[in-house]
Order: C-alpha cells, then structure tokens, then sequence
C-alpha cells in the first residue's frame, strides 16, 4: 500500500484499531482478578479524586438551572413549583450526566491520555509487554472499568448536588420555597429519568475512559506526540459523549 | 492502610446506591422507609390524572397514582394507585378524582367506609363514585338539613326578642321615662333604615345580575362549578359552626337581659336612657318585618347568602 | 536459540527491514550495530514479538512466536530481559517497586523473599541504596542501571539490551559495559546488544551483526571484525575509530 491510500483509508483504519483495542481489552477482563488493585487505584482516581470538582460544577448548574427557570417564568398565572418541576428533570436527564461527563472529559479523559501517552513514549508500555505482562489488561481494562463503575457513582453526586443547590438558591433568593420546589419535581418526577440518567453516565464513563485510552495507548513522536494525544482525548471525548447523548436519546427515550 | 482505596471506593458506591434508591423514592414521592401496598380503581374519566399524583383521605396524603391505563374493549380506565401500608380501607370506601389538572394537580379522594366493615383486601378495586351525581347529591342532601337548623336559630331568635319586648313591655323601672327622647331618635333610625333598604334592594339586583351570568358560566365550566360547589359545601360548614355559636350567644344575651331587667351593670344604667327605647322600639318592627320575609321564602335568603358567601 | 529468518517490515508504507535473518547462539553476546534509523531496535523487538513481521519467521527456542497465542508468547516473553533505550522505569513506583515489580507480578514469593531479590539485583548493578528513590530522582546512568536491575530480577535466558550507552559520559558507558560484561559471565545469559557505540561493541561482544540497508550486511566475530574488508562497514567502523581509542585508553586505565 502507498502512503497517500493510507491517508485516505486512516480514519477506517484507526476505528478498526480502536475497536481491536476494545476487544483486547474486553478479553482482558479474564484476568481482571490480577489487576484488582489497579482497578481501585483507577477509582480513586478517576471516581473519588473527582468528587470535589464535579460537586462544585453539578452545584452552579443546578442553582443556575434554577435562577434562569425562575427568571423565565412571567406569567403569575404558571405555579412557582413548576420551577422544581423543570430543573429537576432537567438535571435527573440531561445535565447530571453530560456536566460530570464534560468536567471529565477534560479531567480524567486528558489524564488517562497523558499517562499512557508518556508511558508509551518512553517506552514503558513496551517494557510492560516484554515482561510478559498484558499492558492492555494493565493499563487499560482497571482504568475503562474504574469510569464505568465511578461515573454513575459521579452522576449520582451531581444530581444529588445539583437539585440540593436548585433548592438552596430557589429558596434563599426567594424564587420559589423549598417545599413547592420539590412539590412541583413530584408532580412530574419520572423514575424512568433517573434510570435513564444513569445508563447514560455508565455510557459517558465508557466512553471517555476507552477514547481516551487509545489515544493515550498509540501516543506517537514524543512529548509533542503526548501533547498532541492529551488534547485530542479531551476532545474527542466530548464529541463522542454528545453522540453517545444523541443515540442514547434517539434510541431510549 | 492497605485497604483504604479498597475502602475509599466501597464507601463511596454504597453512598451513592443508597442515595440513588432514596433519592428517587422521594421523588416519586413514595415514603422513603415505610411500605405500600396496590389498590386499583375503575373510572369513566381520569381527569387527566397521572402517576405521581396523590391520593387522599380527607385532604392527607396517603399514598400514589401508580398507572393510568385505558382499556378500550370496556371503555373505562383503570387506574392502579398505591396505599401507605398503615393506612387501611374499609369495604364501602368509594374514590373520586377531584381537581383541576392545571390549576391545583388531580388526585384520588377516598371517602372511607364504615370503620367497622371488614378491609379491603391490597389488591381488589376500589369502587368509584361518580362525580357529577356525587356533587350534585351532596348538595341535595345537605341543603334542607340546613335550612332545617336555619329554621330552629330562627325560633332561637323569635324568643329571644320575645323576652326582648316582654321586658320592655314591664312597665317598671326608669324605661318609661327616656321614652320621649328614644322617640325622637326613632325618626332618624326610620329614615337610616329605608335608606339601607334601598341599598339592600340594589344590591340584591347586582346580585340577581351576577346569578345569571354565573349559570351562563356554569354550563361551560363544570369542573369550575364543582369546585364551587366543594368550597360552598365547607361555607355551610363553618355557616352551621356559626349558627350554633349564635345560639349560644343568645342563651349569653338572656343572662344579660336578666341582669338588665335587675337594673344593675352598665347596660341597666344605660336603658335609663329613654332616647333608646324608641330606638330599639322601631328595630323590633323592623327586625319583625324581615323575619316574617325570612320565614314565608327562607330559600331565598339563602341562595343569596351562598352567592355572597361565594365571593 | 533466537533465529529471524528474511523478516521484512514496513512502517506507514516506509520499508525498514527488507528481508534480514540472523540466528543468536545460546550463552553468546551479540551485538547489532548499524547507523542510526537503520532498524537495529526493531528488529530486537521482533525477537521479542513486541513487533510482528511483515513476511519472515521469528522463532525463539523453536517457537514460532508469529503463530503462537499471545498466552504463550506471554510464556515466551518472560524469559527475556529487556533493558530499554531510556530505562522505561515505570515513573509512578520508586526503584525498589520497579525492581520488585515482575517479581511480584509473576511469582508467589513473599515480601521478605521479594526485598531479599531486589537487594541483591540493585547490588549486582551496584546501587544497593536507591530503593526508595523515585526515577527522576535518579541520573541517566543510574536509571538505566536500574532498569538493568529489573530486567535481571526474574533470572531471565536471555538479556536485550536496547542502545545501553547512548546519551551517556564516557566514563559511565564504561561502567554500564563493565556491567554488562560481569552480569553475562555471573548469569551465563544469551545476549543481543543493539548499539552503534562501537566502544561497547568491543568491550562485550562475542560477535557482532552489522546492519545496512535493511538487512545483515555483514556477520562475525570481534577479530574478523578487526581484519573486515567490507567498504561501507570499515566507514561505519572508523567512524567510531576516535571513540575507540578513546574507550580502550579508559578502559586500560580503568580495568
């Protein structure tokens, strides 16, 4: 083959190295018994280490929710308990996941990157290997498991963050009481939201920690190569979590 | 610490479990540790009732609406609500779906049977009232039960004016004499009450007036009518509260009479006035006039009390 | 026994190897040399399936390893040491961890029994007190003498060693040889030295393979290396010449 039909064919190519990756990984999972305290580093990591942030954005989301809700409603004749009834679905469905998923994408997503990135320069993947030792179970698999574990974990935090800050600030600046806050979020509270909330946080775990593992796994060309590989993780995280959004959406709801 | 990130993630996920399960408990607003058992009931017509809405007994919430299902091949729909484990439904209980959808939120009311009648089994049908005919009875039954205790504050009434005119009738005490000056009085309160009578009468007109375009809006609005009609049924309950405070006020004014007839305490002084004998004189006929009205059309009145009491 | 027979190898359409065989003799040292992105390091890692050819066959110990499931060529591969370019410690364990890594990895040992190995592999590269060390801590020389450290830890067959004096003082190189040297006699282990330090080659070296244009161009032994004719190895040689009076002067001075 020639060079210039390898570029042509190098996005078909890199999928189908992506979706190898995958599959090597997920025959890893045999030997995940080995790698078990790799898969609890990873969620401290990428779970609990991230607690904090993703409290502190799910917070501001959920008051701004709120304020601008509340904002919007003009009409005296519209109930202020409509304003639970919006930000909570709001936050249960949509921004509960993708905010954390977001947050993520830069935070765990360009770390994961970086990590494999540099290890791959340096050649510590191949030294991995040449021991005998499966890099991808190594690396990959506890780090692809930890975010499918740790994101609902997140999204539950964010949510449970989120709506406390809608009530908080809905209240202290007297937009809506407490009480008809969460009156009005009954009236319209679907369990089927939470659910589907949920598996979208396992989706978005997944799929930030997998795309960011292969960027970070076939790092080429040095520090630049990490650089480069940090940057398009977070990147293509965050475009593959809204299409992941999209068809979960599309397909689910 | 060998086991602390063992330890960091496991806290962490249980966290989160339990406030995951909690969290959607409360907002599906089933009670978050006591249990609940199923009933279902059968209507023509939700309402546009959902599941999440409440469910009632006497205005406290005792459970959910679970699933609103219509079922074409019997053209009703089937509505599968959820009871508080502790609440328990006596055979006879009967639902209804009251309230208006946009305004205050539909919800299941539940009228428990007698007390003493064996438990509807968690489960079984609640069998539902229907509603137009339930207001429309409710209004049917309890009207002449008022009008009957209307009628006996009435008599109440009647006597206690008797005794009014027997003691001024007595033809002791200092009465007599501030019986010129009451009639001078008399003539202003004469004049002051045929003015009052003419603003009755107007009044009466606007309400007459606004009777009428009410009906026009009652055959649009029938959700809103029935809603008058429950406010207008608690107007009629605290109306008897009223009525029997006002008996007891009577009973209170015939012990003053008594210690007025004595001649001691302020009032006795004060009837040494003659000035407020014809005042009260005059009042008596007239007060007289009105009660005859009252009593030959009592339905009248209170049509117009309802009306008023409507606003 | 490692034997590569007409490996081919191609990277983004760019051939490197284009059909090299060569055949490493069980308990010799042999050395690859050639210049710089001439395809000396990937085909050492051919030799431990850490590439695949494109067309040839890699057999070690009469294992194809082109064939072989990855399991077995996990088997395969722990029978080798590798000592990579830049030393390839894993930066988030200090020295000790990094040694006792594989070990762990790999064998039942207890921890007493696992600090007792790692101890006697970091005084076998003569760093007996760098355990607690994180590798930034650490020089280059230090490093890849840890790195050397771990690759040994699990009494390995065979020893690759991936340009172990590049980047390096002279007088560190010298050490690093020296290491080399009395590590092979003390383990009596099959070695491949990949280098163009021709310093190295001399000092460690039972036979050298240069490498040129994609494939062997040249095999021997160090003295028909000495009396070689070949034009384009006797440049490649010379060029070095400097830097071998120069190694042989330390190394006379520095026994």
């Amino acid at each position: 083959m020639s060079a210039n039909t390898i570029r042509v064919l190098e996005p078909f190519i890199a999928l189908g190295r992506f979706f190898l990756l995958l599959a090597r990984a997920f025959r890893s999972l045999r030997e995940v018994a080995r790698y078990w305290k790799n898969i609890f580093e990873q969620m401290v990591h990428i779970g609990i280490e991230s607690i904090p942030i993703v409290a502190l954005a799910a917070l501001f989301s959920g008051a701004v929710t709120t304020v601008q809700t509340a904002h919007q409603l003009v009409s005296p004749f519209i109930p202020v308990s409509i304003i639970g009834a919006v930000v909570v679905p709001s936050v249960v469905l949509e921004l509960g996941a993708v905010v954390t998923g977001f947050l993520l994408a830069g935070r765990v997503g360009a770390r994961i990157a970086a990590e494999l990135g540099t290890m791959r320069v340096t050649e510590q993947i191949d030294a991995l290997e040449a021991m005998g030792l499966n890099s991808v179970g190594y690396l990959i698999v506890p780090r692809v498991v930890a975010g499918v574990l740790m994101f609902p974990v997140l999204y539950v935090v964010a949510c449970v963050v989120a709506i406390g800050g809608g009530i908080f600030v809905g209240h202290y600046t007297g937009e809506v009481p407490a009480g008809e806050f969460i009156a009005g979020a009954r009236e319209f509270f679907r369990p089927f939201d939470a659910t589907f909330g949920l598996l979208k946080s396992l989706v978005f775990g997944f799929v930030i920690t997998a795309v960011s593992c292969y960027k970070g796994y076939y790092t080429r060309g040095g520090a630049e190569g990490v650089g480069r590989a940090t940057t398009e993780a977070a990147v293509t995280s965050c475009v593959y979590l809204l299409l992941a959004d999209l068809v979960l959406a599309a397909t689910l709801l | 610490m060998k086991y602390s990130n063992e330890l960091k993630v496991g806290l962490a996920i249980a966290i989160a479990v339990v406030a995951f399960v909690l969290g959607v408990r409360y907002f599906k607003d089933v009670p978050l540790f006591t249990g609940q058992y199923d009933m279902y009931t059968e209507v023509a017509d939700a309402k546009g009732l959902i599941p999440g809405n409440p469910v009632r007994i006497n205005g406290v919430k005792v459970g959910s609406v679970r699933k609103v299902h219509f079922e074409q091949d019997r053209n009703l729909v089937r509505v599968d609500f959820q009871v508080n484990r502790d609440v328990v439904l006596p055979q006879g209980t009967t639902c209804t779906i009251s309230g208006i959808d946009a305004l205050t939120g539909v919800r299941i009311e539940l009228e428990l049977g007698d007390p003493g009648n064996p438990r509807i089994n968690p489960g079984d049908v609640v069998p539902s009232a229907d509603q137009d005919q339930d207001f429309a009875s409710q209004l049917v039954e309890r009207a002449p039960l008022l009008v009957d205790q209307v009628d006996s504050v009435l008599f109440g009434i009647e006597g206690t004016i008797g005794d009014v005119r027997g003691l001024i009738g007595d033809p002791d005490s200092d009465l007599r004499t501030s019986m010129a000056a009451l009639r001078s009085s008399a003539v202003t309160l004469g004049d002051l009450l045929r003015e009052e009578k003419s603003n009755i009468s107007g009044i009466l007109t606007n309400v007459n007036a606004v009777s009428s375009d009410l009906s026009a809006i009652t055959s649009q609005q029938r959700d809103s009518i029935a809603m008058a009609i429950s406010r207008l049924n608690g107007a009629m309950n605290s109306m008897e509260s009223t009525m029997s405070s006002l008996e007891s006020t009577t009973g209170q004014l015939d012990a003053i009479l008594a210690r007025i007839d004595d001649g001691s305490g302020t009032l006795g002084k004060l009837i040494n006035d003659p000035a407020l004998y014809n005042r009260l004189d005059s009042l008596v006929t007239g007060l007289d006039e009105l009660l005859a009205d009252f009593k030959k059309n009592p339905r009248r009145y209170l049509r117009e009390m309802k009306i008023v009491d409507l606003f | 026994m490692i034997q590569l027979q007409d490996i081919h190898k191609s990277f983004g359409g760019t051939p490197v190897i284009k059909g090299a065989s060569l055949e490493v003799r069980e308990g010799e040292t042999l050395a690859i040399i050639g210049r710089s992105g001439s395809g000396k390091s990937v085909l050492m890692k051919h030799m431990i399936g850490l590439l695949k050819p494109d067309s040839g066959i890699v057999h070690v110990d009469g294992v194809d390893l082109n064939t072989v499931s990855y399991k077995q060529l996990q088997m395969v591969r722990r029978n080798f040491g590798v000592l990579f370019q830049g030393g390839a410690l894993f930066d988030s364990m200090n020295s000790f961890d990094n040694v006792a890594f594989p070990i762990r990895t790999f064998s039942n040992l207890s921890e007493t029994e696992i600090s007792e190995r790692v101890l006697e592999c970091l005084e076998m590269v003569e760093l007996p007190d760098v355990g607690p060390k994180m590798p930034p801590e650490l020089s280059g020389g230090m490093q890849k003498r840890v790195a050397l450290a771990r690759a040994i830890a699990m009494r390995p067959r065979y020893i690759m060693y991936d340009e172990p004096t590049s980047g390096l003082d002279p007088e560190t190189s010298n050490t690093i040889d020296q290491l080399i040297k009395s590590l092979t006699d003390k383990l009596r282990v099959t070695s491949v030295v990949v280098t163009h330090d021709m310093h190295s080659v001399l000092t460690i070296a039972d036979r050298a393979a240069f490498i040129n244009e994609g494939v062997i161009w040249w095999i021997g032994t160090i003295p028909e290396l000495h009396a070689c004719t070949d034009k384009t190895l006797c440049d490649f040689v010379r060029a070095n010449e400097y830097q071998i009076g120069e190694g042989r002067a330390a190394y006379k001075d520095n026994p």
